[in-house]
């Protein structure tokens, strides 16, 4: 691998090779696998792609969904952390019959933690693959 | 039961635990060798040529990650201190979502072999390879002395051999496996190894907790009170509070400490994180660790009825005397199951039960060092060392190379630490992972303004603060305080550790590194809640404070890695 300073990347834009890439294919992508290096170069169209609205609607339909759900999980495990240290009397309250209420509390992280899982899988499975996908086979067609 | 007789179903037990080690023994070894046939290029030895399934990477997830600490220790806390294992038990499946959601799939889409290599997308390569490098390296190599000298501990157990020669000759078979396992299967022949092992917890702890639960008639309720009643601590036993936050205001700020940890810290584990490249693409990524939220969802659901029915049909003072920390109560639990101590049924059951556990820490050792090899050979040798110039074939080479050093470091090591306490490594390898990764590998991917000084400042602050809490901890200062209330009365043993006479009234840690009686400066057992925010703090300040204003080239570094991350184009 070239030092950094030699890197492929590392160089000026060149918008007239965008272009190019745009109207066909790089001739020689294909006899450069160039495998250590990790991004082939501007004539991918990754950067004409970042640009896309269909690419920022794409972001924003993730990024809506995985945020607000991390700090909704992170929250309540926490709120069930500090109640095991400062809440005891509380999570000591029998339900019923020796289930108590730490235990339920406990269980439900267990479900809340499933839930999202199922919930994550369809939202990716169903909202972003498929427009992830099509991204994908227009940048490498 | 006289003495012949105990001896001789001693003897007996230990030949069955002894034949079902061996059997487990040589079924690794032979998927090895099996594995190491299609080991040729760099994509077969670090990511098992990607091929893995999503079900079979899942369960692989699951044996990286279910430690002996997890299936021992949990059971054995439960067992012991009741409710608070449970805690365990919560942090470490919910910390799977961090990955789920915000990790798995852009690694995968983004990488290549290890961590570093999605930080290496858009930073300078040297610095930030070598600092990912050296917190691999570390957080393994403490994982790896907790867990062998944890293996040494609980394997003695289990055999019941207890002299110093058996210790140190289980901590050099448990590494010489380990080696060869990595070295010569490779990334292919380690998920094997754990997904076998996997596969085996399951089925063991399964077949338990219905058995377990069938003495109860399925009455769960029934189960809970008898192990209350049993534990010794009636009601409390249930309740949250028996081991942690006992004390004062500072043991409950260690709880949380340690719940941030085990949250935050998974998805910053290496060995974790490299698994996420076996698999074809990110949505195999995605389904493997749905797969593996599953599996060990269910597996730390199963622990609780294992802990708690050890807790029932022994006694929290029984599984006490065999063992101080409980790790024994899984086994004890398998043998009363079988039909108690001297009969075969008991003997069976134990050796099957002991075998698995001795699966669980080869499967969690080799993939350490699998882990921490492939770092070593692709970020520091290939691409910091050679820039770069050096062929697949030479780089998995020092990647075996650096198995066996970074393996016979360990087992040495761990032969120093044997005596030592180190059971607090786990934790600070999820406290490094957590502080050190995590930010890294979170602020490259989301974040754009992130630069190389940022995640060098991230990796560097979070791995040196959280060893630094805890060399002022009570893991190595004793002393009593409010938090470590002195121990009554010192027994014969914990006087000659500290050596301090036994009439001692101020040590508050008998195994502590340093000094019994001197008071630790920091009160915390758990860096988490210092070192997660300084980590944090640190990477965010760093990519503040850079001199070197972002460029076009780093924006369109940037605009690639969300692409790429995003749409899976280009992937590996």
């Amino acid at each position: 691998m070239p030092t950094p300073h030699e890197d492929p990347h590392d160089r000026p834009p060149e918008p007239a090779s965008e272009l190019v890439a745009e109207l066909e294919p790089e001739p020689d992508s294909a006899s450069v696998p160039a495998p250590r290096v990790p991004y082939v170069d501007d004539r991918t169209g990754y950067l004409e792609m970042e640009q896309d609205p269909r690419f920022g609607a794409l972001k924003r339909r993730q990024r809506s969904f995985i945020f607000p759900v991390t700090a909704a999980f992170l929250a309540w495990f926490l709120l069930y952390v500090v109640m095991s240290a400062y809440a005891r009397d509380f999570m000591a309250k029998e339900l019923m019959n020796h289930i108590n209420v730490a235990l339920v509390f406990g269980l439900l992280q267990f479900v809340s933690t499933f839930l999202i899982a199922w919930a994550y899988s369809r939202f990716a499975r169903t909202r972003l693959d498929p427009v992830a996908t099509e991204l994908r086979e227009e940048l490498e067609a | 039961m006289n003495l012949s007789l105990d001896l001789a179903a001693k003897s007996s037990n230990r030949g069955w635990t002894f034949a079902m080690f061996a059997i487990l023994v040589v079924v690794t070894l032979g998927i090895t060798f099996w594995a190491s046939r299609k080991n040729r290029t760099a994509a077969d030895f670090y990511a098992g040529g990607r091929s893995f399934t999503s079900l079979q990477n899942g369960l692989a997830i699951g044996g990286d990650y279910m430690s002996a600490a997890s299936f021992l220790g949990i059971a054995g806390i439960l067992a012991l201190s009741g409710y608070d294992g449970f805690l365990y038990s919560i942090g470490f499946l919910v910390a799977w979502l961090v990955a789920l959601l915000l990790v798995a799939e852009p690694m995968r889409n983004s990488g290549r072999f290890t961590m570093a290599d999605v930080l290496a997308n858009r930073m300078r390569e040297r610095p930030v390879r070598t600092a990912a490098s050296v917190s691999t390296i570390v957080v393994s190599i403490f994982y790896l002395i907790a867990q062998m000298v944890g293996a040494a501990s609980v394997v003695s157990l289990l055999l019941d051999v207890k002299s110093d020669a058996a210790q140190i000759s289980v901590i050099a078979a448990v590494g010489a496996l380990m080696i060869v396992y990595v070295t010569v299967g490779g990334m292919k022949g380690t998920s094997w190894v754990q997904i076998v092992k996997a596969g085996l917890l399951m089925v063991g702890a399964f077949v338990m907790c219905v058995w377990v639960l069938a003495k109860f008639d399925f009455n769960v309720a029934d189960l809970l009170g008898t192990a209350a009643s049993k534990s010794g601590s009636g009601e409390s036993f249930l309740q949250p509070g028996l081991k942690y936050g006992a004390t004062d205001g500072w043991s409950k700020i260690d709880l949380i400490s340690l719940g941030l940890a085990l949250v935050l810290g998974t998805a910053g584990l290496p060995h974790i994180l490299v698994r996420f490249y076996t698999v074809p693409n990110a949505r195999v990524a995605r389904r493997s660790v749905t797969w593996a939220i599953g599996i060990i969802g269910v597996f730390y659901l199963m622990t609780l009825i294992l802990g708690f029915g050890a807790a029932a049909l022994i006694g929290s003072k029984e599984i006490k005397k065999a063992d101080p920390s409980g790790n024994t109560a899984a086994t004890r639990l398998a043998e009363h199951l079988g039909g108690g101590a001297g009969t075969t049924g008991g003997a069976l059951m134990l050796a099957f039960i002991a075998a698995v556990a001795f699966a669980t820490i080869l499967a969690v050792v080799a993939g350490l060092t699998l882990a921490s090899s492939s770092s070593f050979a692709h970020d520091l040798y290939a691409n910091v060392f050679r820039k770069g110039r050096t062929t697949d074939k030479d780089e998995v080479k020092v990647a075996r190379i650096s198995a066996l050093v970074i393996g016979t470091a360990a087992i040495v090591l761990s032969v120093f630490a044997r005596e030592l306490n180190v059971a607090f490594l786990v934790a600070l390898a999820f406290a490094i992972a957590a502080s050190a990764n995590l930010p890294a590998i979170l602020f490259s991917l989301f974040w754009k303004n992130f630069n190389t000084r940022g995640a060098v400042f991230g990796i560097y602050g979070g791995l040196v603060t959280s060893v630094l809490v805890v060399l002022l901890s009570p893991i190595c200062w004793g002393g009593a305080s409010d938090t470590k209330p002195a121990i009554k009365q010192l027994t014969a043993k914990q006087a000659s550790d500290c050596d301090v006479s036994k009439d001692r009234k101020d040590v508050g840690n008998a195994t502590a590194l340093f000094s019994c009686t001197t008071p630790a400066p920091i009160p915390l057992e758990n860096p988490g809640i210092i070192s997660i925010p300084v980590g944090f703090a640190c990477a965010a300040i760093g990519a503040m404070s850079a001199r070197r204003r972002r460029t076009d080239d780093d924006d369109r570094k940037f605009a690639e890695l969300e692409v790429r991350a995003l749409t899976g184009a280009g992937a590996h």
